[in-house]
């Protein structure tokens, strides 16, 4: 099983095709339905042992709907106070200008190589393929962001990148890229990435990180891991650049505690990660860490984002992939396919939202609208309801003008759908067309006839109408009774 | 127009037409447990949870007490090198622990034999600044010690605390450092070192370590 490395805007185009090849891949299908299946029942042991969970929602909700109406005044607020901590900051409109800010910092402290913990914001912009492209070597240093990188290919799941991967095949990667002997135990993997990236480490001139929540009043942020590598790239290095959306911040210190109890339990099941790292400030003289800190604040589309109350929420979302591992397509289908950094229902609302509703027109349309989503999201983001927003938007545009035909056939189906007596005279006329429909190869034919059929059975199943009506039986029913 | 100036002009320009504003939730947070007195309660709980994320806790009553268990755990694990951060702490139980080369903390790890003796440690040696109950978590305040290496690059970390440091919760903790100014890294660890990366199988000690020691030295206890 391959999966290349993907240049994400040239193939948000192909998400039908790559859903249907990932459907035909069972080994994939078999990984993620046990990957995702363990981390929902870890996230429901975690949440139910929370009385008042439902609380925690409630107030991380409003807490990021407050921050995000006055976002201006608390991004001047944490920029203020960072640069009184003697944090440099920079902002950056776009991928590009974000992009050109760390190579100039990477180019100014003379860095060669750069170890980077684990950032789905660097990602978006594509940072890594920048840096090599002018000469620098970037090593990614989460486990596994360490096995993606490796193979050249890209996260599939926002907290568990290499969640597609099996054990023997991580094995027989690092086996022929490391020239290591073949293994598929896990402790013996991890020890092998262990010893090589502490080589990495011990000479790398500059670490990147993202982070998971800056805040207003202290100019500080934190960052959340499990490994250790974050610390490691965030303490050895001289100098630490940390890429940060401008919706991550958050009014005050105090703030902190809600989202500390809904993130981990959300994401792996955790009542808190190993580690926790809030960073206010180079070091100290005398201290120990980077002389250096960076905090570079990316809009990249967010601003887009605020206009209303409903796409404001998107903005809201902390990324715990919480959403990823209930979500009956993704679990289907997984990461790769949807072709878009985020992937999952909140990527299939904020790619849209970030980059056009031309370009990724395919995922407001790549969920069943079930919910599952919704219940799980811990700061109560409504995922149906932006998704059906997004497919609205989608259909006025030029991208869904193909569907004329399945409008026409709704708008006959709300008329007969408008009263009783219409709806009954549909049935009937269905009804008087049964035998016909029952004959061998009536419906592939009818199909034929009627192009809109065709399109709808391409993927469903024609079914004639049953030989007595719901409302026929019930009539029967309750002249029975009495 | 400099890209700071227009990334706030096109926020404002979209939040322009707000005319009702949330309000920012006040009070206590939910989940925590402020009421966790007596003192023995708190540090029951903050055993039990630093045990549940895979930390190894010894609840010792006098000074003499720590010094002998650490000297045990050097004997026991085989330590003869030991980075220890500079807490001054630390110096008399340094005294009693044994045959160790003990490497001290600095501000600097680029010169290589710095680096080198520091990635060669068996083990790290620090204190914490403070305990949360809660969660079993240790806080690392950079100020007050240079422990930011010696508690992660080694594969074992023994870490002193003092009993009358364990707060409650998070809320307790985060306000603790409301009053007093943040210093440059504050660092939260929660047992050992750990990742789920590979078919979601539990390894410790991937980049930092896999045994965390706890000396709680609890004097009224």
């Amino acid at each position: 099983m391959s999966h290349p490395a993907q240049d994400h805007s040239a193939n948000l185009e192909s998400f039908p095709e790559n859903a249907r090849r990932a459907l035909n891949d069972s080994q994939l299908r078999g990984a993620l339905r046990h990957a995702t299946g363990v981390i929902d029942e870890r996230r429901g042991q975690a949440v139910e042992r929370v009385a008042c969970w439902q609380e925690l929602r409630e107030r991380a909700k409003t807490l990021k709907a407050a921050t995000l109406e006055r976002l201006d005044h608390w991004l001047e607020l944490f920029e203020r106070n960072a640069i009184a901590r003697g944090t440099q900051v920079h902002w950056a409109r776009d991928a590009a200008e974000a992009n050109a800010i760390v190579a100039r910092l990477a180019a100014d402290a003379g860095a060669r190589t750069l170890v980077k913990s684990k950032s789905m914001t660097t990602e978006e912009i594509g940072l890594n393929q920048h840096l090599e492209e002018l000469g620098h070597r970037v090593v990614e240093t989460d486990l596994g962001e360490y096995i993606i990188q490796l193979a050249g290919e890209t996260p599939s799941h926002i907290i568990v990148p290499a969640i597609h991967k099996t054990r023997a095949e991580i094995g027989e990667l690092f086996h022929r890229t490391l020239g290591v002997k073949d293994s598929k135990d896990p402790k013996e993997l991890t020890a092998i990435a262990r010893e090589r990236l502490r080589e990495e480490f011990a000479r790398a001139d500059m670490g990147i990180s993202g982070a998971n929540f800056a805040i207003a009043e202290t100019g500080s942020f934190l960052v959340l891991e499990n490994e250790g590598n974050a610390r490691l790239c965030t303490s050895l290095p001289r100098v630490h650049v940390a890429l940060i959306g401008i919706e991550k911040v958050i009014p005050r210190l105090a703030d902190l505690e809600v989202f500390l109890r809904l993130l981990p339990r959300s994401g792996t099941g955790q009542h808190l990660t190993s580690y926790q790292t809030l960073f206010s400030g180079p070091r100290a003289a005398g201290r120990e860490g980077p002389e250096e800190l960076h905090v570079i604040l990316l809009d990249n589309g967010r601003s887009a984002m605020l206009s209303d109350s409903l796409s404001r929420q998107a903005l809201a979302c902390i990324r715990c992939g919480a959403c990823l591992n209930v979500c009956p397509v993704y679990g289907q289908i997984g990461g790769h396919a949807y072709a878009s950094v985020y992937p999952g229902p909140i990527g299939s609302v904020i790619t849209p939202m970030l980059q056009g509703v031309e370009q990724a027109h395919h995922l407001p349309f790549a969920s069943s609208l079930c919910g599952a989503c919704r219940d799980v999201c811990p700061v109560g983001i409504d995922l149906p309801a932006l998704l059906l927003k997004l497919r609205s938007k989608v259909r006025q545009g030029s991208a869904g003008s193909g569907d004329r035909e399945q409008r026409r056939a709704f708008r006959l189906w709300s008329l007969a759908m408008s009263g009783p007596r219409r709806y009954g005279l549909l049935l009937r006329a269905l009804r008087l067309a049964r035998p016909l429909l029952e004959r061998p190869g009536a419906r592939s034919r009818l199909a034929r006839w009627v192009p809109p059929l065709a399109a709808w059975t391409a993927a469903r199943e024609f079914r004639p109408p049953a030989g007595r009506s719901f409302r026929e039986l019930w009539r029967d029913q309750e002249a029975k009774d009495s | 127009m400099s890209a700071r100036d227009e990334c706030l002009s096109r926020i404002r320009g979209q939040l322009a037409g707000l005319s009702s504003f949330t309000e920012l939730p006040q009070g206590p947070t939910p989940g925590g447990c402020p009421d966790l007195d007596p003192r023995e309660k708190r540090l029951a709980l903050f055993s039990e949870r630093l045990q549940a994320s895979g930390g190894q806790l010894h609840h010792l009553h006098s000074d003499q007490a720590v010094a002998e268990r650490l000297a045990q755990l050097v004997r026991e694990l085989g330590l003869t090198r030991i980075a220890r951060s500079d807490a001054t702490c630390l110096d008399p139980l340094i005294v009693t622990a044994g045959d160790v080369e003990w490497i001290c903390a600095s501000s600097s790890v680029k010169e290589v034999p710095q680096r080198k003796s520091l990635f060669e440690a068996h083990a790290g040696l620090s204190s914490a600044q403070l305990g949360i109950a809660e969660t079993g978590t240790l806080v690392l305040d950079s100020r007050v010690e240079r422990h930011r290496l010696a508690s992660l690059v080694p594969p074992v970390h023994l870490v002193v605390l003092d009993a009358a440091k364990v707060v409650a919760d998070l809320g307790e903790a985060l306000a603790h450092f409301e009053r007093d100014e943040l210093p440059p890294t504050l660092t939260l660890i929660t047992g050992p070192s750990r990742t789920a990366d590979i078919e979601l199988e539990l390894v410790v000690g991937v980049h930092g370590p896999r045994d965390l020691h706890v000396l709680l030295l609890d004097p009224r206890g």
